[in-house]
């Protein structure tokens, strides 16, 4: 048995596979499953929890890692002020 | 029967020489799935044990492990025609999923190779990882938008071929490695 024959096993699963079996047998795998959610980072998702708009978040990569900041939105930059300048 | 080796500290390897059994490794950071992880290089074996050793402050041993594994029962995952498979399937396997309905799986690597292993009936996978070390922290490095760049960083990184067998019933055969044996 060669290794086409071999994974020829996996498309006669899945051709006759329900989904609910597929769930079945890949908990018996120890995948987790749960509610149907899109996937969002953590601070977005609190963000929308606490009903605040969510940040736009950007990273800058330093030496293969990325350094994540939040973006402001322009209603959340502050004007500057100054004693020669006040607004 | 093949030769592999297993990285361990004294009081581990006491008990698995005496009763010829080693233990199954599990978990999401166990990227080949629930099994017997085992390495075809000593030194390999013999730094992973060294790293386990400091952390429980004891002495680090090699275990020497025959293995006799059928040749159609071994998935060697650094072939490029299993990763072309493995690739399609798991994208196959996430797309059935997520059909109107399906719950969503919270999805591991180690878990779906678990189960490809249970569909196809193979009981020993074999992979190539990038192996990181704490300290050394030398990660693979694509891209920086830094303007002035240390030119001195290597895309070049350590990688480990792990094998990780799923059934204990192939061990043959446990004996301590000892450093002369080396070479």
């Amino acid at each position: 048995m060669d290794k086409h024959v071999k994974w020829g096993l996996m498309k006669e699963y899945f051709d006759n596979v329900t989904v609910e079996q597929l769930i079945e047998d890949s908990k018996r795998a120890g995948m987790i499953f749960g509610p149907s959610e899109p996937y969002l980072p953590k601070p977005i998702k609190a963000r929308i929890r606490q009903g605040l708009r969510p940040k736009r978040i950007t990273a800058i990569w330093f030496e293969g890692k990325p350094l994540y900041y939040a973006k402001k939105h322009p209603w959340e930059k502050q004007k500057h002020t100054s004693p020669q300048n006040p607004t | 029967m093949e030769v592999f080796y297993h990285g361990t500290v004294r009081s581990f390897a006491d008990e698995i020489v005496r009763t010829q059994r080693l233990g199954y490794s599990g978990g999401e950071q166990h990227f080949l799935g629930n099994g017997v992880y085992l390495y075809k290089e000593q030194l390999q074996a013999r730094v992973w044990a060294e790293m386990k050793a400091k952390s429980r402050m004891s002495e680090p041993v090699v275990l020497r492990v025959g293995v006799c594994v059928p040749g159609l029962e071994y998935l060697d995952l650094d072939l490029r025609a299993n990763q072309d498979e493995f690739f399609y399937w798991r994208q196959q396997y996430l797309k059935k999923l997520g059909l109107p309905g399906a719950q969503h799986p919270y999805y591991t690597d180690s878990h779906f190779c678990d189960f490809i292993s249970e569909v196809l009936s193979v009981n020993m996978l074999a992979k190539t990882f990038v192996y990181v070390h704490k300290k050394e922290q030398q990660l693979p490095v694509l891209h920086t938008n830094q303007k002035q760049t240390n030119r001195n960083i290597t895309r070049h990184f350590r990688t480990e071929k792990q094998y990780c067998l799923k059934e204990d019933s192939w061990i043959k055969d446990i004996s301590e490695w000892q450093v002369s044996d080396y070479g």
